[in-house]
């Protein structure tokens, strides 16, 4: 074989070599954002994501100037991540499920376009079709950030066949308390040789559960600026004593570690559960024939009253998008009561962000005959029942502190030990958001 | 003009034997190899230069900015560090979790390691089996490994639990109590320690067997063979597998983040953990960067330190007394 000829290279063209490959890197990395492409992020099922896609077909198909690059990540953590990092790189998707909770903490890293201007000026958008506490949620100030697409609260779900076994009667849920809960409860405690099978209720450390538990009970999370968190309060420490004090006593079962492995609820280990609203169409797929089962409104407090916590899903404009009168229409058509329908009421799947698609939720629930049958107690909670609240823009922070200490607590700590941390902790993320805000920066 | 086309002009008192006189043009050659070498390093150079060296002084440079990724980074000095070492509780949380599992754990995974590839290098029938079992759990995906022992460690139905109450003992809540949450996972990687079995036994079977049957025939037994063949002469690789354990064990991060959140009451709060949550839930990116840079000096220290310390206790055949 012939030996190759050394190559020729100077010292000029290798530097200018690795230079072009270098652009030609930064240029490939750079982004790509175009006002005819649309991209549209969204944090759901792959059942939710085909919908999606298929809504957005349709939408598509009177505006062929357009595209729209629907991407999917189902994963919550890796959702969030991903809305981080793109937001350094200013490439945040045109549109994304902004979820309420997270309003403030958008605007104040500034990720999302007001909406208010558009929304008055389109007569085709009706916010009184949407519920007060969720517009509430996607405001700050005299803005609106996002169009809604669904509300969730938290309710009872109940296994009416183990209530039957036991030989207990449905409660009255418009006028029973917690204390009526726990009393109910005991009665369906079981122990078989050394093992305890069965118990009354389950409930999970919801980071907004709690809120409206607290308030129920006359405390509360937070301040009504929502610049100081209370829960280390007197009588938030006095209801989780309550409600712990039925973790011990065998009547609930242990939230989050038997969560972990199985539901409980669905896996009838449970005759209640404190569960979420979206967790409707989950339960009926998974429990099957199993067992009957339904919805009991969520028990009043010490106060008398039914604080019901509630938080949503919206759509939101990034700041980054490139065609926001392009990015507007959709979510216009994305959160309009028919689309609404297609996702939500038609599947049973949880309570959309409009009070006419939640009533066509309910007369579908009547005609299809599925559980929960009193799908309407939701809606009648989020009439009824909802405060209304702006979460704080240091509501990661927040739930990343709950989510942390709160969970010591089902290995026995003292809540009055654990609910001071959490408000110390929080209050420190709070003073530095404030602090910024007040310089500035 | 390149300078293979360049005639050298000869000195009058230039070298004369054939020898000396290639000497510039081996020169030259050995230039040409360079440039050769430096043309087939382009890609990854720049690769190096876009990914690494450029977000590792990006992320110096904010190290000393408070910054959420939008807008330009605000130069604060020092206040980051300043913060993080005076009124960041949750930075002495996570330097203190870190540290107590890697004290555990290292010491730990060194001599299981080692004494599982003392085990397995044995010549009986069906040892590749078990070396082939010992070392599956390195395979898998840390994440699979996370989620499969949150099942294991499960109060109510985990195995664990279950072998205990078969001995009278438990329920331990491993994830929920933070006395425990640290042994948990302790016990989850030494699970995974086979990937460290398979370096000791490279090591222990480039012993030379000579110096095994000079010991038998100065009739040394297990013990003192241990001591005085197969410690002095593994210690080159136990100090490789106990620099790399250190750098790995103090970013330890998969484990917590998948399991517990670094929870209960941030008793499993690894640092990794802690710097993940400061950049993506909390936006603050400078001061992210400036724990990093903690880290990085803090892994750099033990690794001098651990240097420094090799003369006493690595072998060294090559070392001149």
């Amino acid at each position: 074989m012939l030996p190759l000829p050394p190559p020729q290279l100077s010292r000029r063209a290798l530097l200018g070599g690795a230079a072009a490959a270098a652009v030609a890197g930064l240029t490939g990395c750079a982004s790509q954002r175009s006002a005819s492409r649309l991209s549209f992020l969204v944090n759901h099922t792959n059942q939710e994501a085909t919908l999606f896609q298929q809504v957005v077909d349709e939408w598509l198909q009177t505006r062929p100037e357009l595209s729209v690059a629907v991407q999917n990540i189902a994963n919550g953590a890796q959702f969030y991540t991903r809305l981080r990092t793109v937001s350094v790189t200013r490439d945040l998707p045109d549109i994304w499920y902004a979820r309420t909770l997270d309003t403030a903490f958008n605007v104040a890293n500034e990720w999302q376009l007001p909406l208010t201007d558009r929304i008055a000026a389109d007569p085709d958008v009706d916010v009184s079709d949407m519920w007060p506490a969720q517009v509430r949620q996607m405001s700050i100030g005299d803005q609106q950030y996002s169009l809604p697409y669904d509300f969730s609260c938290y309710a009872i779900y109940y296994n009416k066949s183990m209530f039957d076994e036991v030989g207990i009667a449905r409660p009255d849920d418009e006028n029973w308390t917690w204390p009526d809960l726990f009393d109910l409860a005991g009665a369906f405690t079981r122990i078989q040789g050394r093992r305890q099978d069965r118990w009354g209720f389950y409930f999970s450390l919801g980071s907004w559960l709690f809120d409206g538990i607290f308030r129920a009970n006359g405390g509360a999370l937070f301040d009504d600026e929502g610049r100081r968190c209370l829960v280390g309060s007197e009588q938030n420490i006095e209801t989780m004593r309550q409600l712990f004090a039925q973790l011990a006593n065998g009547n609930a079962a242990q939230p989050q570690t038997l969560g972990a492995a199985v539901d409980p609820f669905v896996s009838g280990l449970v005759a209640m559960s404190v569960q979420g609203s979206w967790a409707t169409a989950q339960t009926r797929d998974q429990v099957g024939d199993r067992f009957e089962w339904d919805l009991l409104k969520l028990p009043r407090g010490s106060t008398g009253r039914r604080e019901v916590a509630t938080a949503g899903g919206a759509w939101g404009i990034s700041v980054d998008s490139a065609n926001p009168d392009a990015a507007f229409a959709l979510i216009k058509y994305l959160s309009a009561r028919e689309q609404l329908n297609t996702f939500i009421s038609e599947p049973l799947r949880g309570i959309p962000g409009r009070a006419s698609s939640a009533a066509d939720e309910v007369e579908m629930t009547r005609g299809q005959d599925l559980p929960p049958r009193n799908f309407a107690i939701l809606s009648e909670q989020f009439l009824d029942d909802a405060y209304e609240v702006t979460y704080p823009p240091f509501w990661a922070e927040y739930e990343t502190i709950w989510n942390n200490r709160s969970t010591a607590l089902n290995a026995g700590a003292a809540p009055e030990d654990i609910l001071p941390q959490i408000e110390r902790d929080t209050n420190a993320a709070s003073a530095r958001y404030f602090a910024a805000e007040r310089s500035g920066s | 003009m390149t300078a293979t086309q360049t005639p050298h002009p000869v000195a009058p008192n230039a070298p004369t034997t054939a020898d000396e006189r290639r000497v510039p043009r081996r020169r030259t050659a050995a230039r040409q190899e360079a440039r050769t070498g430096l043309l087939w390093l382009q890609a990854w150079l720049v690769g190096f230069a876009l990914f690494t060296a450029f977000p590792l002084g990006f992320s110096l440079y904010l190290a000393f900015t408070d910054w959420n990724g939008r807008g330009t980074p605000g130069f604060v000095g020092l206040q980051n560090f300043i913060t993080l070492f005076t009124a960041d509780p949750l930075f002495w949380q996570s330097l203190e979790v870190t540290g107590v599992f890697a004290l555990i754990y290292l010491p730990l995974s060194l001599l299981l390691g080692f004494s599982m590839a003392m085990l397995m290098n044995q010549k009986l029938r069906g040892v590749t089996v078990f070396r082939t079992i010992y070392y599956l759990p390195s395979v898998l995906s840390g994440v699979a490994v996370a989620v499969l022992w949150q099942f294991v460690f499960n109060t109510d139905y985990g195995l664990v639990n279950w072998l205990l109450s078969l001995f009278g003992l438990g329920p331990v809540n491993w994830l929920q109590d933070s006395a425990w949450v640290i042994p948990a996972i302790v016990i989850m990687q030494l699970w995974g320690v086979g990937s460290s079995v398979i370096v000791y036994l490279g090591g222990l079977q480039g012993i030379p067997s000579e110096l095994y049957e000079v010991a038998r025939v100065d009739g040394a037994g297990f013990w003192s063979t241990l001591r005085t063949v197969t410690l002095p002469m593994m210690s080159p690789v136990i100090f490789f597998q106990l620099v790399l354990g250190i750098i790995a064990t103090v970013q330890i991060f998969t484990q917590a983040y998948i399991m517990t959140g670094g929870g209960p009451n941030y008793g499993s709060y690894f640092y990794s953990l802690n710097i993940y949550n400061q950049a993506f839930t909390n936006l603050r990116l400078g001061y992210s960067s400036a724990m990093s840079w903690v880290l990085f000096v803090i892994i750099l220290l033990i690794t001098l330190l651990v240097f420094r310390t090799a003369r006493l206790w690595v072998y060294q055949p090559n070392e001149r007394k």
